[in-house]
């Protein structure tokens, strides 16, 4: 601790130093310096007083001191320093939010198939047919047939190019079968995420049907999935 | 480590967090550049812009793709930064009328927008519920835009000749 001269000394040289933030590493340094040249002169025999004094005076001029440790603790660097990292602690926190909440939700989403009960299902088979949209990979999954007639398609689908939110894939394409029925009738449901799950459902669904087709044609881009049908599990 | 270094450092790290914040976010630095990833997202396009217009809070843009036009919309978000609006995905061109078009409203935001096919069309004139009639004699590679903001309902549009004849008329 200082003498209040020391103190004195000290305050004089900070007030040279612009940057707040280093204010305490410098006075410690100082002040270990200060003490350093006071044990010393102690030791050579002086008492406390003058001890102090020419301690403070072999430490130099303070406006020398100051002007000189301001330009190595540059206040332009330490200013922008301070402010990009908190701007990377911040960000961090934003990606953290914008990025983990959507990873770790799409962790814990059930299987669309598990809300079908299995007394339900007529037959149930495992597809892997891949289609591109632009950058949009559409991956079929499973076909399951319900004893009400209801066909449902799974379907997961992720962007290649992982750039930009865009718009959700409303459309797979039209739904038909072998026998040249063509359903309209039906819903869509999807859980979103970078790869997102979907299932798309169509009504009163032949049970006759071998072929399932699967066409899209619009604005240039086209596709066909053909799913040979009878092929699954029977009431599983 | 020097404060020099860190800082580049730090500017570094933050320029790949800003990326990654952008892309998860939707945001996009340009209108145009949210116009292409909204077009190419919804599988429509890429269309060729031939005009593009402001309004409060965003921009129309009038494309051109194959047999389509299309008036998709961008807003501005953040300041500095464009996010998808709507309607990216236009309607397909019936070349037998002198004229095609369709209208749309999002919030305040009234667009009727369309295509020229017959070249005598020299003025379009659209009619709002209020009876007022806004007109438009500017076209861009044969496409117009004519949008309101008074809440007034689209009622129906003309077509005039050079000589101020209706040579086209439509409700719908």
């Amino acid at each position: 601790m200082p003498s209040p001269k020391g103190e004195e000394f000290l305050d004089d040289v900070l007030s040279f130093i612009k940057f707040p933030f280093d204010r305490a590493t410098i006075r410690l340094e100082l002040e270990s310096h200060l003490q350093d040249k006071f044990e010393d002169y102690i030791e050579q025999g002086y008492d406390e007083e003058t001890a102090g004094q020419l301690s403070i005076s072999n430490m130099g001029d303070a406006k020398v001191i100051g002007t000189e440790l301001n330009r190595e603790h540059n206040p332009y660097f330490g200013w922008l320093w301070v402010l990009t990292r908190y701007a990377v602690i911040l960000l961090i926190v934003v990606n953290v939010f914008f990025v983990g909440v959507s990873v770790v939700m799409s962790l814990f989403r059930s299987n669309l198939i598990n809300e079908i009960p299995k007394s339900n299902i007529v037959y149930n088979i495992k597809v892997d047919k891949k289609v591109r949209l632009d950058d949009t990979v559409i991956q079929f999954t499973n076909v399951i047939l319900e004893k009400d007639g209801q066909l449902d398609i799974f379907y997961d689908y992720y962007n290649t190019k992982l750039w930009g939110t865009g718009w959700s894939l409303g459309n797979i394409g039209t739904i038909s079968d072998d026998l040249g029925n063509v359903y309209h009738s039906g819903s869509g449901s999807g859980q979103g995420g970078m790869i997102s799950h979907n299932r798309r459902t169509v009504d009163h669904f032949s049970s006759e049907a071998n072929t399932l087709i699967i066409s899209y044609d619009d604005f240039n881009r086209k596709y066909r999935v053909e799913i040979q049908l009878k092929a699954g599990d029977r009431n599983e | 480590m020097s404060r020099p270094k860190k800082i580049i450092r730090n500017l570094i790290i933050l320029a790949i967090l800003l990326l990654l914040f952008l892309n998860r976010s939707g945001l996009y630095f340009s209108p145009l550049s949210a116009h292409e990833h909204s077009e190419r997202s919804i599988h429509y396009g890429p269309s060729n812009v031939v005009h593009v217009e402001n309004f409060d809070g965003g921009k129309y843009i009038l494309s051109k793709y194959d047999k389509w036009v299309s008036c998709n919309t961008v807003n501005r978000s953040l300041f500095f930064f464009w996010r998808l609006g709507d309607q990216p995905i236009g309607f397909e061109n019936d070349k037998t009328k002198p004229l095609d078009f369709t209208w749309s409203r999002t919030y305040q935001n009234h667009k009727a927008y369309g295509i020229i096919n017959d070249n005598r069309v020299k003025k379009i004139g659209i009619t709002l519920s209020d009876g007022e009639v806004l007109t438009q004699t500017n076209f861009y590679d044969g496409l117009f835009l004519v949008t309101w903001t008074n809440n007034q309902e689209f009622k129906n549009i003309k077509g005039y000749d050079s000589n101020g004849q209706v040579i086209f008329e439509s409700e719908h």
